[in-house]
């Protein structure tokens, strides 16, 4: 009943051990309401686990958490009630059509207009009387999509929502996120990819062996991210004009092929191409253990490994 | 449409719970429909029978096959029907929980509004009742047959004798669904269900002959379901308490750790 909370979920040093393993050593996090809030990092950093302890499927060891308002370990029906979540996979292997499954969940929740359930269906092109069982893991991501938004929750949240979508629907993912924005309501959405969350997210927090290692606005990280290019160029190039170019570095010439990385925005390489005829031109995802490599963590990024499973 | 989780897990098993009805069903009545011709060789499976030693009989549940209670109970209830019964128990009893998690499935309902103690309480009504319509389906065999067949038994004790089994199948279930709901291990769930239903059986047969095992029947559902012969005396209330008891129990120590674990880790 607090008028002035204005904040969506707020963790304090959260953590999670399974033996000796450290799943969460230490999450922080400020999620305000109404905004889109990204949450990456590699496979294995703690972004599922994380989530799973927002919904009280996980229990934590320490550390302080809100969300909405309250406590997932003594509240936890009372938030869900008000959260629609995407797990990072939907392996459900019924026999029945996607729309029992989705008017049950639907009912577990009080109910939720059919209407509804068909105007999601639509957007996302999904048949929602074919069995769940034969469905692609694009469709069933789908039915995971329409499961999480169709109560119209204050709080969504969405584990990989775009793995598996393609790029046409993804657009229409992106949508539905900006309304749920417009609505006032809130998304937390995980991605390992800095792409899928750069286009809508407003802030986005990373994590790294069960840490935040930074929490910035989208514009700041994407001014910071790398990315490797790749142009080929008619005739054959000189690498030291483009290795003096602001913002790139790492430049190899093959012949008429140059490679670099790009930090941040490539204005400065691409108007040095110009100078030539240009063939192809590709650039690669920005990636995330490269963000990590070459502005926060020095030197010991990346040489640690993954360790740990997959959470994801 | 089903509206709940206990709605949901039964409509799900559905096609599951006709086949195991039908398996069950055909089983009871293909042994009892030998019924006739063994009652007009009664004499001579007499005289067969006396050729074993006593023990042997017994190791194998076989009693006297002069009477129809006698013949049932060696056939019907002695073998197979209970075997498909437990089988199908644990089976539906493991995926309550353990199999559901292990899919992905619980983790989409647990985020949903719905208290832990809630969902494990529907699913377990759920494996009550699918494995009482199991039971059903054979005491059903039985009523429906037994006065084509010359069976001369009492409806009421057919449906005490099939209860009994009934209960021993939800025994087993039950232990299944509360190892699965403890550790959220389907493999866990599904040996230790199916571990305690062989030393049960065993423990009611062939350990019987071995006076340092007959302990063992004291952990065997078999023995409590059984021994009062049901067919021939109707419910008895100690040991019918016996196999409501234990699957409440099981149910409350699921319910005391379920709500406390990780799920889907």
């Amino acid at each position: 009943m607090n008028a002035e909370t204005p904040r969506a979920i707020t963790a304090a040093g959260l953590t999670k051990s399974y033996g000796r393993h450290h799943a969460l050593s230490g999450v922080d996090l400020q999620v305000q309401q109404g905004e889109v809030f990204g949450f990456l990092g590699p496979n294995g950093a703690g972004k599922t686990t994380t989530i799973r302890v927002l919904l009280d499927l996980i229990r934590r060891d320490g550390g302080e958490l809100n969300v909405l308002g309250h406590d997932p370990r003594t509240d936890g029906v009372r938030i869900r009630r008000d959260v629609g979540y995407l797990p990072g996979e939907l392996p459900i292997s019924s026999r029945r059509p996607a729309r029992e499954l989705l008017t049950y969940l639907g009912d577990l929740r009080g109910g939720v207009p059919r209407s509804r359930v068909d105007e999601l269906a639509e957007r996302l092109s999904l048949d929602v009387s074919r069995p769940i069982r034969g469905l692609s893991k694009g469709n069933k991501q789908k039915v995971g999509l329409v499961q999480a938004f169709m109560h119209q929750p204050r709080l969504l949240i969405l584990d990989e929502p775009t793995s598996g979508l393609d790029p046409l629907l993804q657009q229409e993912f992106l949508t539905m996120v900006r309304e749920v924005r417009a609505d006032g309501r809130t998304v937390f959405m995980s991605s390992h990819v800095l792409s899928e969350v750069q286009d809508v997210a407003d802030r986005a927090a990373i994590i790294r062996d069960g840490r935040i290692v930074a929490t910035e606005d989208m514009d700041a990280l994407r001014e910071r991210a790398s990315r490797r290019v790749t142009l080929r160029f008619a005739d054959p190039v000189s690498r030291e004009r483009f290795a003096a170019a602001e913002r790139v570095r790492d430049v190899v010439v093959d012949g008429d092929t140059l490679h670099c990385m790009v930090d941040g925005s490539p204005d400065a390489l691409v108007k040095l191409a110009a100078e030539h005829t240009v063939l192809a031109l590709t650039s690669e995802e920005p990636d995330l253990e490269e963000l990590f490599f070459t502005h926060y963590n020095g030197g010991d990024a990346g040489t640690d490994g993954k360790a740990g499973r997959d959470a994801s | 449409m089903p509206r709940n989780v206990f709605g949901k897990y039964l409509r799900d098993n559905l096609r599951a719970l006709l086949g195991w009805m039908v398996a069950v069903a055909a089983v009871t009545l293909l042994y009892s429909a030998f019924w006739p011709s063994m009652a007009d060789s009664a004499e001579a499976m007499d005289e067969f029978m006396a050729t074993f030693p006593s023990g042997v009989l017994e190791a194998m549940g076989w009693q006297d096959l002069t009477s129809a209670e006698g013949y049932l109970n060696s056939t019907v209830f002695a073998l197979l029907m209970p075997i498909l019964m437990v089988v199908a128990a644990i089976v539906i009893g493991t995926r309550a929980i353990a199999g559901d998690e292990e899919d992905g499935g619980l983790e989409l309902v647990l985020a949903h509004p719905v208290g832990r103690v809630s969902v494990l309480v529907q699913r377990f009504a759920a494996v009550v009742v699918f494995i009482a319509a199991l039971g059903f389906a054979s005491f059903l065999t039985l009523a429906v047959f037994a006065p084509t067949l010359d069976i001369d038994i009492a409806v009421g004790y057919l449906l005490a004798a099939t209860s009994m089994t009934t209960l021993v199948a939800l025994c087993y279930g039950s232990l299944a669904l509360a190892v699965g709901a403890v550790t959220g291990r389907r493999g866990l769930a599904l040996t230790t269900g199916a571990l305690f239903a062989v030393i049960g059986y065993v423990g009611n047969t062939f350990a019987l002959q071995v006076s340092e095992l007959e302990w063992l029947r004291f952990l065997s559902a078999f023995y409590y379901a059984l021994d009062p012969n049901p067919l021939a005396n109707g419910f008895d209330a100690g040991f019918t308490a016996i196999l409501i008891a234990v699957p409440l129990a099981l149910l409350v120590i699921a319910a005391t750790t379920f709500t406390r674990r990780d799920v889907a880790v």
